[in-house]
């Protein structure tokens, strides 16, 4: 690897498809959620730049280390946080973006990337020495066991459809036999997707471990400063790349004509616009709810569309 | 102005703090929170912890209990960071100002940026009142002075 | 849980017909309903300085002090309920309360009203008797009821040099005698 190579992965890596494109738009889709927010609840709203301002803020703000808090793995957990998206994203963002330079299993790889948000929640509740953290890191195991098994059996039906687990061939798969979303199974799995997709972003109902009435934020209650930022953007960053990670792989590819593009654009909003009516319609459930939502109900549609795949429904 | 001195400007997220109130600021606290005022407009989020918050919205005449909890969340919310009494308890002591069970106002206490009275105020005026903390708005109270010219004869 | 979701969604099209709500408000004025009470004012012209406001107020904000010939009225408006009694109980009708309510500051001092009235002393023995316009307003008052009364001789006196005048003036103690 020469020195071109190595800073063309620097850039691929930090600015475009990878973190600063990733955030930028994510955050800008943050201040859509919560337009649409306010527009649902007849007020006006944030202004575009709000998400900004509100990193902005945080990164000028002090950091506190609680008391008696592991230090190393309380600093550590946003970082582990921000690289998994980043690097989730990267996988996504190539596959639309450079669609040559994947590899076989990066599907794989992915699902366990963009589960690396959750687990850096869960090491760093867990190490801020708060109650509060404690609780929400022992409920965000239970809900990623949960969500998880979900999400999988979305992936498995695809896996089983396109018969790869490389990204761009399940895309090209897509371009010659029509999208996964038009079929039973491939229906079922995007019901399946879209319930895991609202717990892994940690919106309602499903903000449990958070669950800012009662746990005062949950994993992130001590957390301040630079270290609520680097949570909040990897959170933002998940935003964008699961919805875009649903409709690349259940509506198709997206080609380079401009009819492609704006139809991209309209399934990503239209993806985006279900995940936050929910939220801002539901109340959160209770984890034994949550629980046996995903575990007798939502798996079960998950394996049934998987049974279906198999039969080439 | 320097940009994080603007994003801080813009994103101000308060923690309420009842420091011994009667309710009645907390509800007008909410109030200034509904659909009508709009805060989320300004940047203003109510937060649920301390260490997210940027200001403290002070209610109430600090009891003496609450005094050491309020210095408590007072240090663990992270620099820079505003704090702003509301309501005639916590600006100047409020009817309670010399009981025994109270320490008469928030300045006794903690250094305060800005005060809101009122009992309670209107939620109008606590969205000034943050509003005038952020440099939108100019305040407008001026103190009332007359001295009756001493020279006039009986 | 599909009906729960189906009455949400519903109520979320019913608060979307209300269309936007939110008020204008630090941008523009909104000013509050007819009774409202708002900051005290005072009428330093109609006021003369008796105390029954400090009586009343129930946060006992409102001191009076007196310092050589000057008397201090100052409110510290800080702690002020705005329940109204100052009003209500001042005779002169010199306090009205006002729809601003606007009041945040920086500076408490700001939230204050301070007036300087000039006292009258007792001609014989030097003690207060007074402000300047309670002492105008009795002679008015006695002006009033009985026209041409001559008052110059008792009215800046205080209680007790009133009454060793009085004992000491035969004509006036023949005059009640009769």
């Amino acid at each position: 690897m020469n020195i071109i190579d190595l800073s063309m992965a620097v850039v691929y890596t930090l600015i475009f498809p990878g973190f600063l494109f990733t955030a930028v738009i994510g955050l800008l889709l943050t201040w859509v959620d919560r337009k649409v927010t306010a527009v649902i609840q007849s007020r006006i709203g944030p202004p575009w730049f709000q998400p900004f301002a509100d990193i902005g803020k945080l990164l000028s703000k002090k950091m506190i280390l609680p008391r008696g808090a592991h230090t190393l793995a309380f600093v550590f957990a946003p970082f582990l946080s921000i690289i998994g998206a980043t690097m989730a994203a990267l996988i996504i963002f190539q596959a639309l973006f450079f669609p040559g330079r994947g590899y076989v299993g990066d599907l794989i790889v992915l699902v366990y990337l963009s589960a690396l948000p959750a687990i850096a929640l869960i090491i760093g509740g867990a190490a801020s020495r708060s109650p509060f953290g404690a609780i929400g890191a022992s409920r965000e195991m239970s809900m990623v066991l949960a969500y998880e098994v979900a999400f999988l059996t979305g992936i498995l039906t695809i896996i089983i459809k396109t018969n790869s687990i490389q990204f761009s061939s399940i895309l090209a798969y897509q371009a010659s036999h029509g999208a996964i979303a038009g079929t039973l199974s491939g229906l079922l799995a995007l019901v399946v997707f879209l319930f895991s997709l609202q717990a892994k972003l940690g919106f309602l109902p499903f903000d449990i471990s958070e669950a800012e009435t009662e746990l005062i934020g949950g994993p992130l209650a001590e957390y301040s400063g630079a270290g609520l930022a680097l949570f909040k953007i990897s959170r933002s960053m998940m935003f964008f790349f699961m919805p875009v990670l649903t409709v690349l792989v259940f509506f198709g590819p997206v080609h380079a004509t401009l009819l492609s593009i704006l139809g991209f654009i309209l399934k990503l909003l239209l993806v985006l616009v279900v995940l936050i009516v929910i939220k801002i319609t539901h109340a959160r459930l209770r984890l034994d709810q949550a629980l046996s939502l995903f575990w007798y109900r939502v798996s079960v549609i998950g394996l049934a569309a998987i049974i279906l795949a198999f039969f080439g429904l | 102005m320097k940009p994080l001195e603007w994003c801080f400007k813009k994103s101000i997220w308060v923690y309420h703090v009842n420091a011994g109130s009667c309710n009645g600021c907390d509800i007008e606290i909410l109030d200034a929170l509904t659909p009508y005022y709009d805060v989320e407009r300004f940047g203003i989020r109510l937060v649920h912890t301390p260490r997210h918050a940027d200001a403290l919205l002070v209610t109430g005449p600090v009891t003496r209990q609450v005094r050491e909890r309020l210095v408590r969340l007072y240090e663990s919310t992270p620099d820079p960071k505003l704090v702003i009494a509301v309501g005639a308890c916590a600006t100047g002591g409020g009817i309670w100002h010399n009981t025994y069970a109270t320490l008469g106002g928030l300045e006794n206490v903690l250094p305060v940026n800005i005060y809101i009275p009122g009992c309670p105020p209107r939620p109008e005026a606590i969205l000034y009142g943050v509003a005038q903390a952020l440099g939108l708005v100019p305040g407008v109270v001026a103190k009332q002075e007359f001295a009756e010219s001493l020279s006039a004869e009986v | 849980m599909l009906k729960h979701t189906i009455s949400e969604l519903k109520e979320a099209l019913i608060c979307l017909e209300a269309g936007q709500v939110t008020l204008p408000y630090p941008f523009q004025p909104h000013p509050p309903e007819g009774e409202f009470r708002g900051k005290p004012v005072l009428n330093s012209r109609k006021c003369m300085s008796c105390g029954a406001c400090a009586n009343a107020c129930p946060a006992r904000l409102i001191s009076i002090q007196d310092n050589g010939s000057i008397r201090t009225l100052s409110f510290n408006l800080r702690r002020c309920t705005f329940c109204g009694l100052c009003r209500d109980a001042c005779p002169q009708e010199a306090i009205t309360l006002s729809s601003q309510f606007e009041l945040s500051t920086v500076t408490p001092e700001d939230l204050s009203i301070h007036a300087e009235f000039g006292l009258v002393n007792c001609r014989e023995c030097g003690k207060v008797i007074g402000t300047q316009r309670q002492v105008a307003l009795v002679k008015d008052k006695l002006q009033t009821c009985e026209p041409g009364f001559d008052d110059t001789g008792y009215v800046d006196l205080c209680n007790s040099c009133k009454r060793r005048a009085f004992i000491h003036n035969p004509a006036l103690l023949m005059e009640v005698k009769a």
